[in-house]
């Protein structure tokens, strides 16, 4: 019954598209994820809309199987942008990939990747959050701030993962 | 639309043994359990749905057995994707990690005291090693003659990872 999936397959389709337009035309360098997530939200609002208005037998089992056929597939894609553009490992894996055949290739990596590179990366975007403030070249810590961290240490606690970083 | 339905059990009570395993078992490396369990949970799923497709009480799909069956695996898929990508967002985020570092200071840190900081007091150069011995454990990374190669494996997803670095701009 290819309707029970095939909506899904289109929504994607048209999120790998509407995603792409967005990086090369709307912003011309990677999209903040936030962005993308609300992509791929909005899209799989549009997804049930299509199943509910155009299948009105079994719309509710066709509005399911596509929805999730949906959001798999868009998840997938989020995950790998998400890594692409913020891991630090898949960062180290791709450049020494690229210098591979080079002597050394481990070592070159890691100079290009200083930890001190990635600490200034997001003290910027904690910055540009107002999760933090910068005062007389010292970091304190906001209101906004704190409420995350605390979250955060909640969390911590109900996945039992301790300090990570 | 049983696939989903028992998707969304099975995964239910993988997440609640994970979490309970974690709670209760001391153990180092964190990932490849989370990894195990969810890969059992999806091995799970496949088990349960042919139980449950043997039983006369379930009744045949609308959409057809092996339509619902996949959909249901895609919900699966989605759940434990979902999942292992919020688990190590809380586990290893780089930028939670300063935002913890730096409520324990109210007077405020300089980027120094920070990066010397980070982690209780592991330092920046922690968190490197911390990667790469994750690397090294997975698969990803071997020493070979005192030199650090990628394997074949990690060959093949950094060959992946680059494209669509280039396809999405996101170097």
């Amino acid at each position: 019954m290819i309707s029970a999936v095939a909506y899904g397959i289109a929504g994607f389709a048209a999120f790998v598209v509407a995603t792409t337009i967005y990086i090369h035309l709307v912003r011309k360098r990677s999209a903040p994820v936030p962005h993308i997530l609300m992509l791929w939200l909005t899209l799989s609002a549009a997804v049930v809309a299509a199943v509910v208005g155009l299948e009105p037998r079994h719309g509710l089992v066709l509005a399911t199987t596509n929805f999730f056929v949906y959001l798999f597939l868009g998840e997938t894609l989020l995950f790998i942008y998400a890594a692409s553009i913020g891991s630090i490992s898949i960062r180290l894996l791709v450049t020494m990939h690229a210098l591979e055949g080079v002597p050394e290739s481990f070592e070159r990596a890691m100079k290009r990747y200083s930890p001190g590179s990635f600490l200034d990366v997001r003290l910027d975007t904690l910055l540009a959050k107002g999760l933090l403030i910068e005062r007389r070249g010292r970091y304190e810590i906001t209101g906004r701030g704190r409420k995350w961290a605390r979250g955060v240490a909640h969390l911590k606690r109900i996945f039992a993962v301790g300090a990570g970083g | 639309m049983v696939g989903v339905l028992l998707a969304i059990i099975v995964f239910a009570v993988s997440l609640a043994a994970h979490l309970v395993y974690s709670h209760v078992v001391e153990f180092k490396d964190k990932e490849p359990v989370l990894v195990r369990f969810m890969a059992a949970g999806s091995v799970g799923y496949l088990a349960v749905y042919a139980t449950a497709a043997m039983l006369p009480a379930v009744g045949a799909p609308i959409v057809g057995r092996f339509v619902d069956f996949a959909t249901g695996l895609c919900a699966m898929g989605f759940f434990v994707l979902g999942y292992v990508e919020f688990w190590s967002l809380i586990e290893r985020s780089f930028t939670l990690r300063i935002l913890l570092d730096a409520v324990r200071a109210p007077g405020g840190l300089t980027r120094e005291q920070i990066a010397n900081a980070y982690s209780d007091g592991r330092g920046l150069d922690w968190m490197m090693e911390k990667r790469i011995d994750d690397l090294l454990g997975a698969g990803m990374l071997v020493k070979d003659e005192g030199h650090v190669r990628l394997t074949p494996r990690a060959r093949l997803i950094a060959g992946m990872f680059g494209w669509i670095q280039q396809i999405l701009r996101a170097g």
